[in-house]
């Protein structure tokens, strides 16, 4: 076998088929990645979210395709995005992936996140992050991210074009860094 | 791995692996669709996982952690319990009942239950998201009585595909997320948009021909827009196993000890008041007993089996027809209504 080192991210998923100590690997190398990608954007969750992201790789893994020189960084948080979209829209955090495999599904306990009111609400928490951004950004992130409209309706709504309802929460995306991979978004 | 991450996600790297293996061997052993195997096996990768995880945490939260998980709803499956509950009450007096059932595990939520009631009367009935069923083993008759014939289907239980032809898009049902399929459908361009705006829904239907669902396009119903999620529409989290995970994620689960328990070693976990007291087999942390008690007696459900069978192999389970195949069906709403006050009496 290959030193762990040697192996490209891409060799990781596909070994792990038959080797569960690849797909541990995979996470020691990205772990930190997703964790702080989830830290900037709901940070009592983090750790949790982590974890159902990993979790849900595993399970989706047959998906992968090797589109990045054997990084499965950018996959890992596509995966991560729609972890995030889940645990908004369903004002819990995600535990399904954790869940089916019998992993554990309260991380956030572990690490002495107590704040009731704050785990009340995935959703109330990240609303509150977007309290830093203009009133015009955030109605337009509120409409595309929370709500799930689709542009055309953001846009009627904000009474501007489809295209300026894109650019405007593009723009207060990268400025709350909640930049995703997800193409649709 | 960065030493500044948090202590669980440092330990979590093991329970993945730990997972992955268990993952790996259950699927291994689902090609052999031998099912006892099946059983047997995940009952003993499940304990081997634990203990290593216990051995490795020694906390008392990981072993609520994992009762939990063991208690959590696998799509796919079927969950077969047979429980004998018994209830004390104040005057001292004892009443038993026995329930067993067979819960598809993911819509539509197929149920096939028997019930022994305290009068020792046996009653078999079915139940799904599109019809109620009971068996009368005197008339050898299985009574359907059948809900709406479309009802909406959850948003997130579908997705759409470009379609085999210009103007048209594949509709998948089921838990898309995870390519567990229903059904399909090809449908226009314009439902399709429709379906995403929200003006259109999805139905599914259930022919006597077809017992797979087809899905079809319907219009939405006159709600501006539909909770993305309806708990009571999942009957796995009701009853028992609610009140399990809610005792367990409660926060102030705790475990008191290794008790026997029907001549069983157990590890039992006590709510925070001591009224409730839940106990696990310490290897599969699947459940064994779960008593809770008032101030004027209480209530003991005791599982003689717990365990989770694959689907495919196992539907006709689900059915009153596949366990009585010659039995007449009577699908006369008025027919089924009369059964049930002839064999539920009380209710």
């Amino acid at each position: 076998m290959a030193s762990e080192h040697s192996r490209t991210d891409a060799s990781l998923v596909h070994d792990s088929a038959a080797d569960p100590g690849a797909f541990s690997e995979l996470y020691a190398r990205h772990v930190d990645a997703v964790y702080r990608w989830f830290r900037r954007r709901i940070d009592w969750a983090a750790s949790d979210l982590t974890a159902e992201t990993f979790a849900r790789a595993w399970l989706v893994r047959g998906r992968f395709r090797d589109e990045r020189s054997g990084s499965a960084l950018p996959w890992l948080l596509g995966i991560a995005a729609n972890v995030l979209a889940d645990t908004v829209r369903r004002d819990r955090v995600e535990t399904r992936a954790r869940e089916r495999l019998g992993l554990p599904l309260d991380l956030a306990r572990d690490d002495g996140y107590s704040e009731v009111e704050e785990r009340l609400s995935p959703r109330l928490a990240l609303e509150r992050s977007l309290g830093s951004l203009p009133e015009h950004e955030r109605e337009a992130v509120e409409l595309r991210v929370i709500d799930e409209l689709p542009y055309a309706q953001v846009a009627k709504r904000l009474a501007i074009r489809p295209a300026a309802a894109r650019l405007r929460v593009s723009r207060a995306l990268r400025r709350l860094a909640l930049s995703t991979p997800k193409e649709d978004l | 791995m960065n030493s500044a991450l948090p202590a669980s996600l440092l330990d979590y790297r093991e329970a993945l692996e730990d997972a992955v293996r268990r993952d790996l061997g259950r699927r291994r052993r689902r090609g052999l669709a031998l099912r006892w195997a099946v059983a047997a096996a995940v009952v003993a990768a499940a304990a081997l996982g634990a203990l290593s995880l216990v051995a490795r945490h020694g906390a008392n939260v990981s072993v609520v952690d994992r009762a939990a998980a063991a208690v959590a709803a696998s799509p796919g499956t079927i969950l077969h319990v047979d429980m004998l509950g018994s209830q004390t009450n104040g005057d001292g007096s004892v009443i038993t009942w026995r329930d067993e059932s067979w819960q598809q595990e993911g819509p539509p939520y197929a149920r096939r239950q028997v019930e022994t009631t305290p009068g020792g009367s046996v009653t078999e009935s079915g139940s799904s998201n599109t019809a109620d069923e009971v068996y009368d083993p005197a008339r050898n008759t299985i009574y359907v009585n059948a809900h709406s014939a479309e009802q909406p289907y959850a948003k997130d239980k579908w997705d759409l595909k470009p379609g085999p032809r210009p103007g048209t898009a594949l509709l998948r049902v089921g838990d898309v997320e995870y390519d567990r399929i229903l059904s399909t459908a090809v449908i226009s361009a314009a439902q399709a948009k429709a379906l995403r705006t929200g003006k259109d829904a999805i139905a599914f239907r259930i022919s006597k021909e077809h017992p797979k669902p087809s899905v079809t396009v319907i219009t939405a119903p006159k709600v501006p827009k539909a909770p993305p999620e309806t708990p009571s529409a999942d009957p796995t989290s009701s009853g028992f196993r609610g009140e399990i995970l809610a005792l367990l994620r409660s926060g102030d689960a705790r475990v008191v000890g290794h008790e026997t328990t029907d001549g069983r070693d157990t590890i039992a976990i006590a709510s925070a008041d001591g009224h409730t007291t839940y106990y696990v087999d310490p290897g599969s942390y699947r459940p064994v007993e779960l008593r809770t008690r008032g101030t004027d007696g209480g209530t003991a459900l005791r599982f003689r089996t717990y365990e989770t069978l694959p689907l495919d192999a196992n539907r006709g389970l689900l059915s009153l027809a596949a366990q009585h195949p010659d039995a007449r069906v009577d699908r006369d709403p008025a027919a089924y209504q009369a059964a049930e006050q002839r064999l539920f009496p009380k209710g």
